[in-house]
């Protein structure tokens, strides 16, 4: 014990003091910084020594400096960052498809919808009038428009979403390669992990970023024993020590349209997107947009299809000399063949047994069109056709495996094509005189098979029946086409009740066979008299405007379930669901952020409060200490000088 | 210090609330701010998807109900126009009824009659001006024809238009017509009607009967049609004819009647045409060569046995190309044709051939009744196995056949479907002697309704007759089960217009509307509305239509359009002066033997009725009376034969009453009954000068008076003034028709406004945003703001260092 000793443990008090002081400093400093964890000097009295009986203390040492921090809530924290990206993204795309879908202002598709066949109505009334069959032409063109724009819209809103997909993986990569420097100079700083806390700071920046990863892509992480943190994406590492693995997209095709996946450069393997923007982004383009346009298509198709039943079997005021399919099929194969799957299939090998004894190969390079079942609507390619067992091989699985007893049709049309017949109505334009001719369009698959109309039989029992008056033949580009052998004569049809006129878009409303592709027929707009208000050569048959007004309510689509204006609506509740769906899960994610930002700003934050507070009693403190080291020094004074 | 320190509330912390809070705030503001610049509540679908669903169907609603309210406004202004124009018919007619009742007295003079006639053909022009009339670029009484429907040519005035209603939608699922039919509103057109009526004109047997009146009207003219008996003691029975004389006017049934025909016995002959059953057309090509009477196509093996019996074939190619024959057996087995009558040259493999005819739709059957189809069970034997066809897709007979035969084919059942040989009904055959039973399935009555529900097990289930009716597209050579039409022609008269139609080239009914109105006579071919036989639509105002035999053919008979006295209206005897009858007996008979018999003519409408009153009258049906009447229609005259006992007496017939009957009929006469022994006394009429078909139109009744005026004729101006009266009762039907049209728009109307105020409110308290709920909310949402940012401003500011010293 001496008085010296005592100086020195003042001393003590006076670095510690000061440590804490400076500590202070920082937090105040750092009240603002994102991710800053406030730190806290650990004081311990240094052990006494022993006097006699008595243990005499000999000061404070400064234990270490302390982030204040929950580990299990950081990882918590990232958790829900990862959540709340993909619900963010997520929900940004819907307000995009609302806004796309600005019908419930009163223009949109709606409108357009409602303006085409209310032209349709007009027409009806005066089916002679130019005007109102170009009104009702300048209507069907505007539908058509709406339809485009929304679908090339959703299209160039895949593409941008596909862009913002290759710059997050190139941000995860800055972000992942950062992380990995960071844990390479924690260990240096640590020496891997002799002295855990020298590395605070870094360790502060190491987890914003890890915070802004997990923005992007939804992450495990593992701390070592050395300081380092390993980052998992799925089961792979992002981030092993202080190497990251570089991270790239590939692309795929889903139900055809581009998805670009982020996946790991160096092995191929796609990265497992749990949550986080990219996890958000991938979602949209595979699912909510293509589920959209699918709908959207679906809606389309409707239109083109009933609208195109109606125009291609009524008259205009001019009939034809001259007409060819918007639409080519394989001349020789079978207009539409109907078959239902036996057995379960596996993968692109398909059989139906009531495909079986056609010969092999005849369905080669037509496509399946699934009628019923979880793939409805869905087409495939057939490859290969073997008619002994009637399997057929397609280009491509189907998402969701064929059932025993799903059905489908084999074709190249477009649209569907049933067995039936329709007129080829034959006028001689000078006398006024009709001739009809019934062609067979058979579709029934009677025995011996194959037995089915084709292209070419069509146009060979038109030649048969009508060739004195109109020759037809198919194009080499497997179209149909009808011409009149004299200049008086001309040709319409009617009563068709196979739809193949539809199908194949001889004379048709609209071409095209989706909403990308809707529009006008190019000779119907040139020629708004070829439009068809009536199913005779009568002028003012109004029969067909009629049908064509009541395809607004009847109930063609979903399987005869609902009308345009149902789907429409269907639709549109359907999105505004989607949409308060997918924001009400961002605005509860925000929620949960939120509130665990609470929890770890009320651990780690910095209360300036309370600085103030940690000051004023550490310059006490140091004032104190000082004060003991003068009185130390007062004794010592005393005892050298009094001596 | 514990690790989560509730309670400890950091800078960043309060920061972070008071932004989340500002932050709510505004983007509440900003909704409401949108919401009430747009004027709705639902600015995205999102806001309220149930809404937006609801609104979108309700603006739906509301769309639909303005197009609808649109549509009723046009056809009310459109129906207005038509009852404005025939109000003003109606006037002309007054006013040409006027001058025809003052030039019909004897005050009217040549020179008045004529200056009288130029104004009536000025009244015709203005009336085809009325006729004519235009509403937004449509003809009201036009139908749906485009031009002019009503033109002057030929001395009439020709309808160019037609009889189609324009069909207008007022609601979903309520159409009606816009339009009034030139039928119901001026009366133009008539139609020429099948018919063969007739009376016995000697004593038969019961397996015959005669009529004289029917001599000359061709070979089998009426082979395949019921002849039904009007009176007598076979009234109401019915024969089929299987033979006709045309050099006697014999009929020979299938089987006798009940008793012998006496004469005097009146008879229709049932113009039923009857077609058979038909798959339709075919095209293809000889796939093996053949003699000339048969042809083989593998193409057609399957088709069912006897599917294309009684249509003609065309040959396209080879030694017989251009030739046609009737094909009156077809083996589905192997695809062999059999004719009736044999090519002229043996077939090659690769002739190509047509058979051009429309399938039987399942709509055609029963009598036009149609048949909808659910799915049969067919057996092979009592308790063999079976096969279940649904027929539920199938349209026509085609799609019947094939799947029946589909159904057996993929069952392996040895029965084969066809059709009878008869052609009205279906076949099934077994093909190893089994026995077959059909059974309805699913509770439906598919079997039965086609006729081939079975009773026992039988070898072969022939099929009962389908009675289906005529189509544009039914082939003449299928007309009376197979038999079909001559086609030697027609010869058409109408007005000045005249022409011969020969149907040599005429495979179909189309075909022989094509020609007959390629024959340039204003006369247009329809099928009857029953489906059973064909009328001619006589479309000249003011014109005869006459329709006769050409060539010693029979096509005009077979058809029911051959023109004779017995066919005619009594008011188109005598120029159209009619027959005047008087209350009470109208003539008295005297027969030979001085006994006499009573004759009432009221009510007897045609030349029939009136030789059936007569013949009636005679009682001789019951008696064997000695008299009975007929027509000569060479002469175009009534006879009169009283073949009874003598007695001595003149065989007479006078007027009875002050009734003019006997004179207009010309027959008011006296047969002197010569000394010695005369069986056969024949009284024979004067010839009457009678129109042929004309309409009843408001052309045809001023035309009549401009003729009668110009030819000086008081007795025919008095008579077009009875028709001018006549026609203009048509006139005020019409109008009629269209106001009560016109009414009934008027309830839609108010119906449909009704709806659209009650959708209008339903939408906007849908989607219109409620603004004095918007503009509390507001307010409330800028006062919590404002309280935000003011205790924000406190709560950042304050802090410990601000009272440090």
């Amino acid at each position: 014990m001496s008085l010296f000793t005592n100086l020195n443990l003042g001393l003590t008090a006076l670095t510690a003091q000061q440590a804490a002081v400076q500590t202070t400093g920082h937090n105040i400093s750092n009240a603002t910084t994102p991710g800053y964890a406030r730190q806290r000097v650990d004081l311990a009295a240094i052990e006494g020594q022993r006097y006699g009986n008595a243990f005499l203390g000999r000061g404070v040492a400064i234990g270490s400096v302390r982030r204040v921090l929950d580990g299990s809530l950081e990882g918590r924290l990232r958790d829900s960052t990862s959540q709340l990206g993909a619900a963010n993204t997520r929900s940004a795309t819907f307000a995009r498809l609302e806004a796309l879908f600005n019908d419930v202002t009163g223009q949109g598709l709606s409108s357009a919808l409602d303006s085409f066949f209310a032209a349709a109505e007009t027409l009806a009334a005066r089916p002679a009038d130019a005007a109102a069959r170009g009104s009702l032409i300048e209507e069907g063109a505007a539908l058509a428009d709406a339809f485009r724009q929304i679908a090339t819209n959703i299209v160039a809103d895949r593409d941008s979403l596909n862009q913002q997909v290759r710059s997050g993986v190139e941000e995860v990569n800055r972000l992942a390669s950062e992380i990995a420097r960071l844990n390479r100079d924690i260990v240096a700083s640590e020496g891997g992990g002799a002295s855990p806390n020298a590395a605070n700071d870094l360790r502060d920046r190491r987890g914003a970023l890890l915070r802004e990863l997990a923005q992007k892509v939804a992450i495990r992480t593992v701390e070592t024993s050395t300081g380092a943190v390993n980052v998992l994406a799925g089961s792979e590492f992002l981030v092993l020590e202080g190497t990251s693995a570089a991270v790239t997209t590939v692309a795929e095709t889903d139900r055809g349209s581009r998805v670009d996946v982020p996946a790991f450069a160096a092995t191929g393997t796609k990265l497992a997107l749990g949550g986080g923007e990219l996890a958000g982004l991938v979602e949209s383009v595979k699912k909510d947009l293509p589920a959209f346009l699918d709908d959207l298509n679906d809606l389309a198709r409707g239109v083109i299809y009933e609208v195109n039943r109606v125009q291609s079997t009524g008259t205009g005021l001019v009939r034809f000399s001259s007409l060819v399919s918007n639409f080519g099929v394989p001349a020789n194969a079978p207009l539409s063949t109907a078959g239902a799957v036996t057995g379960t299939p596996g993968g692109t090998t398909v059989r139906a047994a009531d495909l079986a004894g056609y010969p092999d190969d005849t369905f080669n390079g037509l496509e399946v069109v699934v009628r019923t079942g979880a793939n409805a609507g869905q087409r495939r390619k057939v490859l290969d056709f073997d008619g002994a067992s009637g399997t057929m091989v397609l280009d491509r699985a189907f998402d969701v495996p064929f059932a025993a007893g799903d059905a489908f049709d084999v074709t190249a049309l477009p649209f569907a094509a049933k067995d039936g017949s329709f007129d080829l109505r034959v006028t001689n334009e000078t006398t006024g005189a009709v001739t009809t001719f019934n062609i067979e369009v058979d579709l029934d698959k009677s025995l011996p098979l194959p037995s089915d109309s084709t292209l070419a039989t069509i146009a060979a029992e038109i030649n048969a029946e009508a060739g004195s008056m109109v020759t037809a033949s198919v194009t080499a580009d497997g179209r149909l086409q009808i011409t009149a052998n004299s200049p008086g004569t001309r040709f319409s049809f009617a009563n068709d009740t196979s739809a193949f006129l539809a199908a194949i878009g001889m004379n048709s409303f609209f071409s095209g066979r989706d909403a990308l592709t809707i529009a006008v027929d190019g000779q119907l707009a040139a020629d708004p008299a070829r439009l068809s208000a009536g199913f005779t050569n009568a002028a003012n048959d109004n029969g067909a405007a009629q049908a064509m007004a009541a395809i607004r309510s009847a109930k063609t689509l979903l399987g005869g379930t609902a009308s345009v204006e149902d789907y429409y609506r269907g639709l549109a509740g359907a999105l505004g669901t989607k949409s308060a769906e997918a924001s009400d899960r961002a605005e509860s994610q925000s929620y949960l952020e939120a509130q665990l930002e609470a929890e770890r700003e009320r651990l780690s934050g910095v209360n300036l409060d309370e600085e103030a507070v940690n000051l004023l009693t550490h310059q006490r403190a140091y004032q104190a200490a000082a004060r003991f080291i003068a009185t130390v020094d007062t004794l010592l004074d005393t005892l050298i000088n009094q001596l | 210090m514990s690790l989560n320190p509730i309670g400890r509330t950091t800078n960043a912390l309060s920061r972070d609330a008071i932004l989340q809070g500002l932050f709510r705030s505004q983007s509440s503001l900003l909704l409401i701010q949108e919401q009430l610049a747009a004027g709705k509540r639902l600015v995205r679908p999102s806001v309220d998807p149930t809404g937006t669903s609801l609104a979108l169907g309700y603006r739906g609603r509301i769309g639909r109900n303005e197009a609808y309210g649109r549509n009723v406004a046009d056809a009310t202004a459109r129906l207005g126009h038509a009852d404005a124009a025939l109000g003003t018919v109606s006037d002309l007619l007054d006013s040409a009824r006027t001058i025809a009742l003052a030039q019909a007295t004897g005050t009217a003079t040549a020179a008045t009659r004529l200056g009288a006639a130029t104004e009536v053909g000025a009244m015709i022009d203005q009336l085809i001006a009325l006729a004519n009339t235009r509403f937004e670029g449509r003809a009201v009484f036009g139908g749906a024809a485009g031009g002019a429907p009503f033109v002057s040519t030929a001395g009439g005035v020709a309808f160019a238009g037609d009889l189609a209603a324009i069909q207008r939608s007022f609601g979903d699922a309520l159409a009606a017509a816009d339009n009034v039919a030139a039928t119901n509103a001026l009366g133009a057109t008539a139609l020429l009607e099948a018919e063969a009526t007739g009376s016995a004109t000697a004593a038969t047997g019961a397996g015959t009967l005669t009529d004289s009146s029917f001599a000359g009207h061709g070979t089998d003219a009426y082979a395949g049609f019921d002849l039904v008996v009007r009176t007598g003691p076979n009234a109401g029975l019915s024969r089929r004819i299987t033979a006709f004389s045309s050099a006697t006017g014999t009929f020979t049934f299938a089987s006798a009647f009940p008793a012998a025909f006496a004469g005097g016995e009146g008879f229709d002959v049932r113009m039923d045409l009857d077609p058979t059953l038909t798959r339709g057309g075919k095209a293809g090509a000889a796939t093996a060569a053949s003699g000339p009477g048969t042809l083989v196509s593998t193409a057609l093996a399957g088709d069912g046995d006897n599917a294309y019996n009684s249509l003609e074939l065309r040959v396209l190619t080879g030694a017989n190309a251009g030739a046609v024959r009737q094909v009156t057996d077809f083996d589905s087995a192997t695809g062999t044709l059999t004719f009736g009558t044999p090519f002229g040259a043996a077939f090659a493999a690769g002739d190509q051939f047509e058979i051009r005819a429309a399938a039987t739709q399942l709509g055609q059957l029963r009598g036009g009744l149609g048949v909808s189809l659910g799915s049969v069970r067919v057996q092979d034997g009592v308790g063999g196995p079976s096969a279940v066809v649904d027929l539920s897709a199938a349209k026509d007979i085609g799609d019947v056949l094939d799947s029946f035969n589909n159904a057996f084919a993929t069952s392996g059942l040895p029965i084969r479907a066809g059709l009878n040989a008869a052609g009205n009904g279906l076949e099934l055959t077994h093909t190893a002697a089994g026995t077959i039973v059909v059974s309805e399935e699913g509770g439906g009555n598919s079997a039965a309704l086609l006729g081939i529900l079975t009773a026992g097990s039988p070898l072969v289930v022939t099929g009962s007759d389908l009675d289906p009716v005529l189509s544009q597209g039914t082939q003449l050579a299928q007309l009376r089960g197979g038999l079909g039409l001559d086609k030697t022609g027609l010869a058409i008269t109408n007005g000045t217009l005249a022409g011969t139609v020969s149907l040599a080239s005429a495979f179909t009914i189309e075909d022989l509307a094509n020609l007959v109105r390629g024959a340039g006579v204003q006369a247009a071919v329809e099928i009857a509305p029953d489906g059973r036989s064909l009328s001619l639509r006589q479309i000249l105002s003011g014109s005869d239509l006459r329709v006769t035999n050409t060539g010693g053919g029979e096509t005009a008979s077979t058809l029911g359009w051959l023109d004779s006295l017995r066919r005619k209206d009594a008011a188109q005897l005598n120029a159209g002066s009619g027959v005047l009858t008087s209350a009470g007996p109208d003539l008295r008979i005297t027969t030979k033997t001085g006994a006499t018999f009573d004759v009432d003519l009221d009510g007897a409408t045609t030349v029939a009725a009136i030789v059936d009153r007569i013949n009636t009258a005679a009682g001789n049906v019951s008696l064997g009376s000695p008299v009975i009447a007929f027509t000569d229609e060479s002469t175009a005259a009534l006879v009169l034969q009283d073949r009874g006992a003598d007695g001595g007496s003149d065989f007479s017939v006078t007027a009875l009453g002050g009734s003019f009957a006997a004179d207009m009929l010309g027959i008011a006469k006296t047969v002197t009954n010569p000394a010695g022994v005369d069986p056969v006394l024949t009284l024979t009429g004067d010839p009457l000068a009678a129109d042929g078909l004309r309409d009843a139109s408001v052309f045809t009744a001023l035309l009549q008076l401009r003729d009668a005026l110009t030819s000086n004729d008081p007795s025919r101006i008095a008579a077009a003034a009875d028709r001018i009266a006549a026609a203009r009762t048509t006139v005020l039907d019409g109008r009629a028709e269209a106001g009560a049209r016109a009414r009934h728009l008027e309830l839609t109307k108010n119906r449909l406004e009704d709806e659209t105020v009650t959708f209008q409110g339903l939408l906007s308290e849908t989607e219109d945003v409620d603004l004095a709920e918007a503009a509390t909310k507001l307010t409330q949402e800028q006062t919590v703001l404002q309280a935000s940012l003011a205790s924000a401003a406190k709560i950042l500011q304050t802090t410990l260092f601000d009272y440090l010293g």
